[in-house]
């Protein structure tokens, strides 16, 4: 059989197009993992009483298994007790499966982020007379996300790479894409080096933006 | 002026302030010392609300606050009134030098734009750092980054000034060239000032009266010519007779 080259080089004309189903995917499971990780972050930091305990035991929970039996919960087991479940899209449920399960990871990051801002900060904020939300708004969320971000560019492309899951469920991504297209022409080694080299490029693209980002928030602090 | 009555504050169940009291005149320059663990910072954090009293009253100009009834209200008026300078000089990290000075009449004040730009500048010239307007804090040496933090202490445009250590963390030869500017500011902005430091001999030139603190009391308070040779105060006798050993 071997690796043939010609060959390789049509792949890419076949899955590349699936890309931006695949960015897609990222990106909205990012933002609202995103939206979810600051609400759940600020709610821990500052012990918001009665919804603390909830917000541990979710974290714990989508950090302590696996990422396909949380999408085969959601997919195959809620559609059992909840029959209308299972008309939602299945890009959709995928999309909320990454979010809710990044979400848990990136609130830790963020939390973290808001803990490492020195108390001299807050009281100096205080001291000139400074509200609450003028605190975070002017001194600390902008601190933490200098912190937080080589954290929050992990999460997308570990996003991006998760995506992939997707096969087992039947969203057509670009892992599902490729293997159709490996399955139809009998060659799969091809393929698969196409794919792979694809997702390391995206990851290459996203490493070298997080340190062009962190080396300018750097340069106000040395 | 500014009045204090029976200020307690504890930390846990550790009591480190037993119920101080003491009257300001309005741009009168004060000094607490005491040994360390007396209470002097928690003192000074006090009165900004930084370490909440448990118990007293606090009077600044029009604005009376009674620390067991305050409201959230209250403690904005009362941080308005009183502007602090810190030991680690915490500066906006995040902020430019000019930033720094701009954001307490910007964001807190609500001052135009416009006149606030202008007095920051105003303030970054008697302070010598218009040069560094737009350097981060951590590109400034320890003087240069506590000179920014007299500056913003000005911005907030409280009457009341109050300085904990601010010269602890600089090169000896720095700290009289800072007391310098604090003088120099506190004249010509006519603010109050309650200093804390342990720079004795400097600080006893520039302020009207020192407050001696021990264990959470005063012990003894007078001019700096009472506290250093009329007070026959035991304890406080010991403190400076240490102080001269360590200088």
């Amino acid at each position: 059989m071997g690796f043939k080259f010609n060959f390789f080089l049509t792949v890419f004309p076949e899955i590349l197009p699936f890309l931006k189903i695949t960015l897609f995917l990222a990106i909205t499971a990012y933002l609202l993992a995103l939206v979810l990780a600051i609400i759940i972050s600020v709610c821990r930091t500052f012990k918001i009483k009665g919804i603390n305990k909830f917000l541990d035991l979710y974290i714990s929970l989508f950090r302590s298994t696996p990422i396909v039996t949380q999408l085969f919960f959601i997919y195959f087991g809620i559609p059992q007790i909840i029959p209308a479940f299972g008309m939602i899209d299945e890009m959709i449920i995928l999309i909320i499966v990454l979010a809710l399960n990044e979400a848990a990871y990136m609130a830790e990051v963020i939390r973290g982020a808001f803990l490492s801002i020195p108390r001299g900060q807050y009281d100096a904020a205080k001291s000139i007379g400074m509200t609450t939300r003028e605190t975070l708004q002017h001194i600390v969320i902008p601190q933490a996300i200098r912190i937080a971000l080589p954290g929050l560019v992990n999460s997308i492309i570990s996003l991006t790479k998760g995506t992939s899951i997707g096969y087992t469920i039947g969203v057509l991504e670009m892992l599902t894409a490729s293997q159709l297209y490996g399955a139809r022409t009998y060659r799969t080694i091809e393929v698969y080096v196409a794919v792979l080299l694809i997702y390391w490029a995206i990851v290459l693209i996203m490493t070298r933006f997080q340190s062009g980002v962190e080396n300018r928030l750097n340069r106000r602090y040395s | 002026m500014i009045n204090i009555k029976n200020l307690h504050c504890q930390y846990g169940d550790l009591k480190v302030l037993h119920g101080i009291g003491t009257t300001i005149k309005k741009g009168e320059k004060v000094a607490v010392i005491g040994p360390s663990g007396a209470g002097k910072s928690t003192f000074i954090k006090a009165l900004n609300y930084l370490v909440p009293p448990t118990q007293g009253i606090l009077e600044i100009e029009d604005l009376k606050v009674d620390f067991e009834t305050i409201t959230p209200k209250e403690i904005q008026k009362l941080r308005r009134k009183s502007a602090m300078v810190f030991q680690q000089h915490e500066l906006f990290l995040n902020k430019t030098v000019f930033d720094n000075i701009l954001i307490p009449m910007t964001v807190v004040q609500n001052i135009p734009k416009d006149k606030a730009v202008e007095e920051a500048n105003e303030i970054l010239e008697k302070v010598d750092l218009i040069d560094k307007k737009d350097k981060y804090p951590l590109m400034l040496s320890g003087g240069e980054q506590q000179r920014v933090g007299i500056g913003r202490a000005i911005a907030v445009h409280a009457p009341l000034l109050l300085m904990d250590e601010p010269t602890s963390s600089l090169d000896p030869e720095l700290v009289g060239e800072l007391l310098s500017l604090i003088q120099l500011m506190i004249e010509e902005e006519q603010k109050t000032l309650i200093i804390v430091s342990h720079a004795l001999n400097l600080v006893k030139e520039i302020v009207d009266r020192i407050i001696f603190l021990y264990e959470g009391n005063i012990l003894a308070e007078g001019t700096p010519e009472y506290i250093f040779n009329g007070s026959r105060d035991p304890t406080l006798k010991k403190f400076l007779y240490s102080l001269s050993l360590a200088n």
